[in-house]
Parts: structure tokens; sequence; C-alpha cells
């Protein structure tokens, strides 16, 4: 009886932060964006690891990510955090877990766009 | 501003060549903007990019050119007018889509509604002008619109500005607003005032939109640092 508005459950929740990875990657990416890589680095773990993490928390909505351009003309992938705040509030014998994310509006996106376009 | 000079020499030499060398700089400064967009857009080879690109062109440089071409070959000054209105209309849908909607996606849906609401934006005034409403009046209402779009866009774009102290995006907001609500404003101006020449109404608009194309060519060009 824990299903939560966010359609994430408190077991889920805890169970992601529980991780030492997923926790750090979260702090780090809050910081400024990181790359994969960056993030094997600031973290300690193996590549796949890191990975793993990432796309767990992606398929949360935890984490953004973009493209940024190398100067050498590669594309990689920089993920930064979009969790803000959790709440878990618990009533009516149930837990309602509910998260804030960072909002990626129109004004953002419209200058990160355009930032691409020049 | 070149006005004044133009309304004392209307239709003389003076006013020919200020006429020709502004229309000369819009198609340059337009080209040259086109090849700055699409160059930006085979960079990064995004969707949204080549919607905002496209939109772009679509908003600046092609109504700027049609309202200096299609009258040359001797259309109405109505049509070309709604050419240009509609055209522009249409390039800021395509800007809009590339940031609210999801081009990634396809975006078959955003064409779509650019080519209606511009083809709507081009039939309303002629057939409003059919129905025996003024000319002047049916290419203000098409084009208040039309302004009001490019407004709300100049505005994002200004915020954008704010939030992150980038300087394209102020010269993007300035570029756009001139185009949309700048060259609407200063047609509904000349027109208020009734007694000026074709010349000073068509020399006014021209530079307007000059000095927005400039301003949108210097955003796309100025460096990253700036």
């Amino acid at each position: 009886m824990d299903e939560a508005t966010d359609g994430l459950s408190a077991a889920t929740l805890g169970e992601l932060l529980e991780d030492e990875y997923a926790r750090s990657i979260l702090a780090e990416t809050s910081v400024e964006p990181l790359s994969a890589t960056e993030l094997a680095e600031r973290c300690d773990a193996s590549s796949p690891t890191i990975y793993r993490r990432i796309n767990r928390l992606q398929e949360l909505d935890m984490l953004d990510e973009e493209q940024t351009l190398n100067p050498d003309g590669h594309h990689y992938r920089r993920f930064s955090a979009r969790l803000e705040r959790v709440t878990i509030e618990l009533s009516d014998g149930g837990y309602e877990v509910s998260v804030d994310r960072t909002t990626d509006d129109a004004v953002d996106r419209f200058t990160e766009l355009y930032e691409g376009l020049r | 501003m070149t006005a004044p000079e133009l309304s004392v020499e209307g239709g003389s030499v003076v006013a020919v060549a200020v006429g020709f060398l502004l229309a000369l700089g819009t198609i340059a400064l337009s080209s040259w903007i086109v090849l700055v967009a699409y160059r930006g857009y085979r960079k990064s080879s995004e969707r949204s990019i080549l919607f905002l690109a496209v939109g772009i062109g679509l908003t600046a440089t092609v109504p700027t050119v049609a309202r200096i071409v299609v009258p040359t070959v001797g259309a109405s000054a109505l049509l070309s007018t709604a050419v240009a209105v509609a055209v522009q209309f249409s390039g800021l849908i395509w800007i809009l889509y590339a940031v609210y909607g999801r081009p990634e996606d396809g975006g078959y849906r955003a064409v779509a509604t650019a080519a209606v609401g511009s083809l709507f934006v081009l039939l309303a005034p002629l057939a409003a002008v059919e129905r025996g409403i003024g000319e002047s009046a049916a290419m203000t209402g098409v084009s208040a619109v039309t302004a009001v779009v490019g407004g709300f866009v100049a505005i994002q774009a200004y915020r954008g500005y704010r939030r992150y102290d980038r300087r394209p995006m102020l010269l993007l907001a300035v570029g756009v607003g001139l185009l949309t609500v700048g060259s609407f404003g200063t047609l509904t101006a000349v027109d208020l005032l009734g007694s000026t020449s074709d010349a000073v109404a068509l020399g006014s608009v021209w530079s307007i939109e000059l000095l927005g194309l400039l301003s949108i060519l210097r955003s796309l060009t100025t460096d990253r640092s700036g």
C-alpha cells in the first residue's frame, strides 16, 4: 500500500537512494552537468556501474541529459540532476511519495537550442 | 534614419538610391543569415535545431526579401504584404514548435499547423477584401496577430538573456522584435500619420527590418563568450 502519486513507491525510492553510487551521481550532477566518464572518476566506480545507475535514474526521471559537442567534433552526453526534493507522507495507512524536479521550461529550452544553432 | 530626406525628395534619385541600397542590404544580410543558420544546423544535426533554423529563416529573411521582390515583379501591395506576413507567421510557428513541441518525434504536425496557419493568414485578408472590408484594415488585422506571436517569441528570447546573461539571446530578441512588432508598429504609425508618401512608408519599414536582420545576424555570429 505505498503506491505513489508520482508513480514512484516508497520502496522504489528507498531502494534507489540506498545505492551509494546513485546518491553520488545525483549529488555530483546537482553541482554541474557531468559526462559518464567524469562521473566514473568522481564516484570512483567503473563505467558499467555508472551507466547502469544512470539508466536507472533516467527511468525514474531523476536525470536530465544534454548533448555536448567536443572540440574534436564528437558528441557526448552530460547529465544533470533533476531531483530537488522528495516528500514522503504517511496518511491513511499508506505512503505518498512526491518528487519535486527542476523544471526545464521554455526559456531554458529556447536558450539551449539557440546556443546549439550558433 | 533616412525617412526625413525621403519625404522631401520623394520619388527622386536619392530616394531610389536609398531604396536600392536598403534592398541590396536586406538581400545580402538575409542570405548570410540563412547560410549561418544552415551551417549551425549541419554542425549539430539535431531535429529541434533544424526547426529553429527554418523558423528563423522564415521569420526573418523570407518575408523581408518577399516585401522587396514581390512588388518588383508587379504584384499588388496587398499580395506582397499578405505573402510576407503569412511566411513570417509560419516561421514563428516553427520556432515555437522547436521550443515547446518535440520535433525529435517527427514534427509533421508542426509543419501541417504552420502550413494551415500561414494559408489562413494569407487568405484571410484577401477574402476580407473580397467581402468589401478595407484593404488596410484586413492587412492590419493579420499583421497584428503575427506581431503578437512575434512579440511573444521576442519576450521569451529576452527572458533567456536575463536568466543566462547570454548576449546573443538579447540580440535575437531585438531582431525578432524589430522584424515583427517593429515593422508592424512602423506600418501602423505611417498609416495613422496618413500624409506621408509610399516611399517614406517603404523606406522606414525596410530600414527597421534591415536593423532587425542585422541584429539577428550579430546574434548568430557573435562569439560564444559574448
